[in-house]
Parts: C-alpha cells; sequence; structure tokens
C-alpha cells in the first residue's frame, strides 16, 4: 500500500497544519462576522415579525370582544322590547291556552259588536288614509 | 496495449513529489496530496467568498447551503458540549468544512483524496488527542487523572478497570483516524475495481461485451453510496471529536 510509506509522512503533516492553521485564521478573521451577521439579521427579521403579529392579534380579538358584547346588549334590548307586547308567547314550554281562550273571545266580542258589515267594507285595503 | 491500461487499484493512493524541497534533513516537499489540499482551501475560500459575495437577507441558495452546514455544526457543539463549547466551535467547524471538502473533492475522478491516508488522518487525530488532553487538564488539574477511575468501584478490580479504562482511552486516537481513512481507501479501491472489472469486460468483446451494463451500474450506484460515506465521514469525525471533547469538559 503506498499509505504504509515512510518518507511520505512528514510532509502530509506539515501540509496539513500550513492548511489548517490558514482556514481556521481566515474563517475566524473574515467569514463568520458574515456568518453570524446574516443569521442574525433574520433572526432580529423574524422576532420582530413575530412581535407585530402577536400585536395585531391581540388587537383584533379586543375588537372583536368589544362588538360581541355590544351586540349581545343590544339584542337583548330588543328582545325586552319586543317581548313586552307579545308576552304572552314568550315561552312555549308553557303555553298559557287559557289566556289564549280569553283573548280571542275578547276580540271576537269586540269585532261582533264593533265591527259591521258597512263599515267594513268602506275599509280598502290598498286605501292610501 | 489493454493489460497496461488497467493498474493496481492501489495505484490512485500513490503520492508524487511535484516540487521537492527538504530542510534540516526533513522533507517539506509539494506532493499531489498538498497540492488537493491546498485546492480544497482554495475552494473553501472562493466558495465562501462567492456564497456571500451578495450578502441579503433572504438568502440565495448557496447562502443557504453555507448556512444549513454553519447550522449543522453548531447545533452539534450546542447539543455535546453546551454553553462552555462556544470556545471549541470555530476549531470544530474548520474541522468539518476542511474534512468535507477534501472528502468530497475526492470523488471527482482522477483526483487524489487526500483523507485516503493514514498520516493525514492520524496527524490530525493525533493532534486533536493532544489539544483534548491539555484542555482537560487545564480545566481540571490533577483531578483529570479521576477519569479512568469510576466512582464507587470495589477496590479489588481497580487494578484491571484502571487498564480497561486507559486502554479505550488512547485507543480513540486510533479508531478515529483509522475510521476515516479505511472508509475513503476502502471506498475508493471498490471503486476502481469495479471499473476495471467494467472495463475488462467491455474489451473482451461479444456477448460479455453488453453485460458490462451490469458492473456499470451497480458501480453508479456505488459512486451514490460514496458521496453519502463521504459527507458522513466528515460529520462523524467532527461529531466523535465534539464527544471526546465533552468526556473531558464533563467528567462524570
Amino acid at each position: 500500500m503506498p499509505q504504509l510509506d515512510r518518507i511520505i509522512v512528514f510532509t502530509q503533516i506539515f501540509w496539513l497544519f500550513l492548511v489548517f492553521t490558514s482556514l481556521y485564521i481566515i474563517l475566524i478573521y473574515f467569514f463568520f462576522p458574515t456568518f453570524l451577521r446574516s443569521l442574525k439579521a433574520r433572526n432580529l427579521v423574524i422576532e420582530f415579525n413575530n412581535n407585530e403579529n402577536n400585536s395585531v392579534k391581540i388587537d383584533f380579538l379586543l375588537t372583536q370582544t368589544i362588538i360581541n358584547t355590544t351586540l349581545n346588549e343590544q339584542v337583548q334590548f330588543m328582545k325586552a322590547v319586543l317581548l313586552k307586547d307579545f308576552a304572552l308567547f314568550n315561552n312555549i314550554n308553557s303555553f298559557d291556552l287559557r289566556s289564549i281562550d280569553a283573548s280571542l273571545l275578547d276580540s271576537i266580542f269586540y269585532t261582533t259588536m264593533y265591527n259591521n258589515e258597512v263599515i267594513l267594507r268602506n275599509i280598502y285595503l290598498n286605501s292610501r288614509i | 496495449m489493454l493489460t497496461s491500461f488497467i493498474t493496481s487499484p492501489l495505484e490512485q493512493f500513490e503520492i508524487v513529489t511535484i516540487f521537492p524541497i527538504s530542510l534540516l534533513g526533513l522533507n517539506f516537499s509539494l506532493t499531489n496530496s498538498s497540492l488537493f489540499l491546498l485546492l480544497s482551501l482554495f475552494v473553501i475560500i472562493s466558495f465562501l467568498t462567492l456564497s456571500f459575495f451578495k450578502i441579503s437577507l433572504i438568502p440565495t441558495l448557496w447562502q443557504l447551503l453555507k448556512e444549513s452546514l454553519y447550522e449543522v455544526t453548531s447545533n452539534m457543539v450546542q447539543d455535546n458540549l453546551g454553553k462552555q463549547g462556544e470556545v471549541y466551535f470555530p476549531f470544530i467547524f474548520t474541522l468539518h468544512l476542511l474534512l468535507l471538502t477534501c472528502n468530497l473533492i475526492g470523488m471527482v475522478p482522477y483526483s487524489f483524496t487526500v483523507t485516503s491516508h493514514i498520516a493525514f488522518t492520524f496527524g490530525l487525530s493525533l493532534s486533536i488527542f493532544i489539544g483534548i488532553n491539555i484542555i482537560g487538564i487545564q480545566t481540571h488539574g490533577i483531578k483529570f487523572f479521576s477519569l479512568f477511575l469510576p466512582r464507587g468501584v470495589p477496590l479489588i478490580i481497580v487494578p484491571l478497570l484502571v487498564t480497561i479504562e486507559f486502554v479505550s482511552y488512547i485507543i480513540k486516537v486510533f479508531t478515529l483516524s483509522i475510521r476515516l481513512f479505511a472508509n475513503m481507501t476502502s471506498g475508493h479501491t471498490l471503486l476502481k475495481i469495479i471499473a476495471g472489472f467494467a472495463w475488462t469486460m467491455l474489451s473482451t468483446g461479444g456477448l460479455l461485451a453488453f453485460f458490462h451494463i451490469i458492473p456499470l451500474g451497480l458501480l453508479i450506484a456505488l459512486i451514490g453510496l460514496e458521496f453519502g460515506i463521504a459527507a458522513l465521514q466528515a460529520y462523524v469525525f467532527t461529531l466523535l471529536t465534539c464527544i471526546y471533547l465533552n468526556d473531558v469538559l464533563n467528567m462524570h
């Protein structure tokens, strides 16, 4: 094997140390700052973007919560206003049949009492009054 | 004529003196090995310079390649040595880069593999070993020799254990160098043998000449394998250097 020749040992080791040392020095003085600048700049950009992203997300969530609360309040208010007039039907489970009967009777009674045909005929459905 | 073309598969490791320099009885001559070592130094520097020529926030592909190599080495040092290994990072990175480039340049046909010489790898690993010992003695002082004696061992097996630990500590330098040297040498020899086989089949003519396709296909597959081995052995050499350094820095 040519590897086991003895006269080539010293020259190889000499050139190895020469090349290794020069590569070490060149890397440290010229290339490591470049590496670090590139990597660190990118990391800073990523960090900045993350912070920006987080603040936008927090803003968005806050707005969403405010809209939700306001909407709920208004809907509650509308429900209260509407149900005051239709309190009869606000609960489907406890359907108060007697009060429905009473109001039906009332309406029939008032119709037969006061709505005679002559008056009703004079009310036009598409009247502009 | 054809038989003279096929030479010994070990001929590719022959060292040829190009420019003989002899000083004080020592052989400093520029050989083809040192020429390829200088070539790999030149390749490393020019590739790094070109990769970082227009350094930008969004990296170019070459820049990304170099940065991922940097991060692989950096993670290796971080995982094995932790915070106190940061001082040794430039050395480890230089080692990784030089070995990787030498191994890969060796894969070019008709070139010379610098790492396929035991003198080269042994010189490298022996100097690393000496350096590691100096670091260990600097960090731990005389307590460094407790490396050979684990705690809580019965007195009766102490001589045996110290011998075994000492031998396994010394043997590291040999295994580290022989692993790299043997892998590179065997791979290149194998490639040469199979290429010679295919060439012989082709030159005999007839049906055999057609079937030289088979060793040729095998050769191509093996070249892929050799590229993997070239990258892997550089990584393994660097990783083991890290591990040996860690053994010395954080003793049990």
